[in-house]
């Protein structure tokens, strides 16, 4: 290799076709291969294990834990299921709590209930009309006390 | 905040295989620790040697060598698997070093890699029985005599020398980790080749080299 081509080399410029040729063949020589062979050669050296140490501890501080996407899906399991206990739990406890108060009952109730009080209440206006009880007059008597009267009463008379 | 002895064993022959350094990224995508920590094993002290070969202060070098593992870990969601993971480590590595570099305002003829000093504190752990002292003098002087001229070569040309044959990294991807187009490799290359040899030539020649 003559002293113009290592300034061309040198300097990064452009090589012709020839001279990438002359390159090749003498990066590929006998001499250059014993010169790898002398850098390839050289010995590493493994580093202490205080450095490893220090590394290791390095690496813990930067470490950033990932969850496991088979444990995201435990737990998403475990939460649905409670979360559906607890709902049971809540309509079951509501169903149960005793209605104190007659105005929190359905409106369906609250009819049903009034026209079997009117029911009732016609069918005993029509016992009288008839000279007859109601059956729950008769069965408390009250019928007898309100509709006679006694000799007491005809005596103030 | 280094307070690290340094290093005390030479390297052993960790490389993973593609299968399980495959299988190891997928753990590591997750921030797999274990995982990660063999990744580690695999590669600590060939990025550590080029980072020193790079920055050529040890201390600083263990300093990055632990940034780009930290970095590595912390950006492995991104890795996509296009380049390979030894070029993704080589890549953060490298660009550390030119960071570095430049908060230092470096140059390249100031730094000296002072083989005695760093020997002195380095303990070897010979596992050969069959070694002979005498070839390893001689081996290690010669190292020495390679990592000098390495050391006194400007970044660019280092960088190329280091990725391709040290880390067996082909030109392509060498350009792709360095950003420049794969004829300005190969000149680099050839460049650090005979900077090289010209040191190498004057120690055979019973030269001082420095």
């Amino acid at each position: 290799m003559n002293s113009e081509f290592e300034e061309k080399l040198k300097r990064e410029k452009g090589l012709s076709r020839d001279e990438q040729i002359r390159l090749e063949m003498a990066l590929d020589s006998r001499e250059h291969a014993e010169i790898r062979s002398w850098v390839g050669e050289l010995t590493d050296e493994d580093p202490s294990l205080a450095w490893r140490s220090a590394l290791n501890e390095r690496l813990h501080a930067v470490r950033t834990p990932v969850r496991q996407p088979k444990m995201r899906w435990r737990w998403a399991s475990v939460m649905g299921l409670g979360l559906a206990s607890a709902l049971t739990l809540t309509v079951y406890l509501v169903g149960l709590k005793p209605t104190a108060n007659p105005g929190t009952t359905s409106s369906g109730e609250k009819a049903s209930v009034e026209a079997n009080l009117l029911a009732a209440h016609q069918d005993g206006l029509s016992m009288l009309d008839l000279g007859t009880g109601s059956p729950a007059e008769r069965a408390t008597g009250l019928g007898q006390q309100n509709g006679s009267f006694s000799e007491v009463d005809l005596g103030t008379l | 905040m280094s307070v690290f002895s340094g290093v005390t064993r030479l390297a052993a022959n960790r490389h993973l295989d593609s299968a399980s350094e495959a299988a190891l990224i997928e753990q590591c995508r997750l921030q797999n620790f274990e995982a990660f920590g063999k990744i580690v094993d695999a590669y600590q002290a060939r990025v550590l040697g080029f980072v020193k070969r790079m920055c050529a202060n040890t201390e600083e070098a263990l300093d990055i060598t632990q940034d780009v593992f930290i970095r590595a870990y912390q950006g492995f969601g991104r890795f996509d698997g296009r380049c390979s993971l030894r070029s993704w480590l080589f890549k953060i590595a490298y660009n550390l070093c030119v960071d570095r570099v430049r908060r230092n305002d470096r140059h390249p003829t100031e730094l000296r890699l002072d083989a005695s000093a760093a020997d002195e504190s380095e303990t070897i752990d010979v596992a050969d029985s069959r070694w002979d002292p005498e070839g390893m003098i001689l081996d290690e002087e010669f190292q020495g005599v390679v990592e000098l001229a390495i050391s006194t070569m400007s970044d660019k040309l280092r960088t190329v020398l280091l990725l391709h044959d040290k880390e067996d990294m082909g030109y392509e991807e060498i350009a792709e980790t360095m950003g420049i187009p794969v004829g300005t490799v190969k000149s680099r290359l050839f460049l650090a080749r005979a900077h090289l040899q010209g040191y190498v030539r004057k120690y055979w020649n019973g030269e001082t080299v420095q």
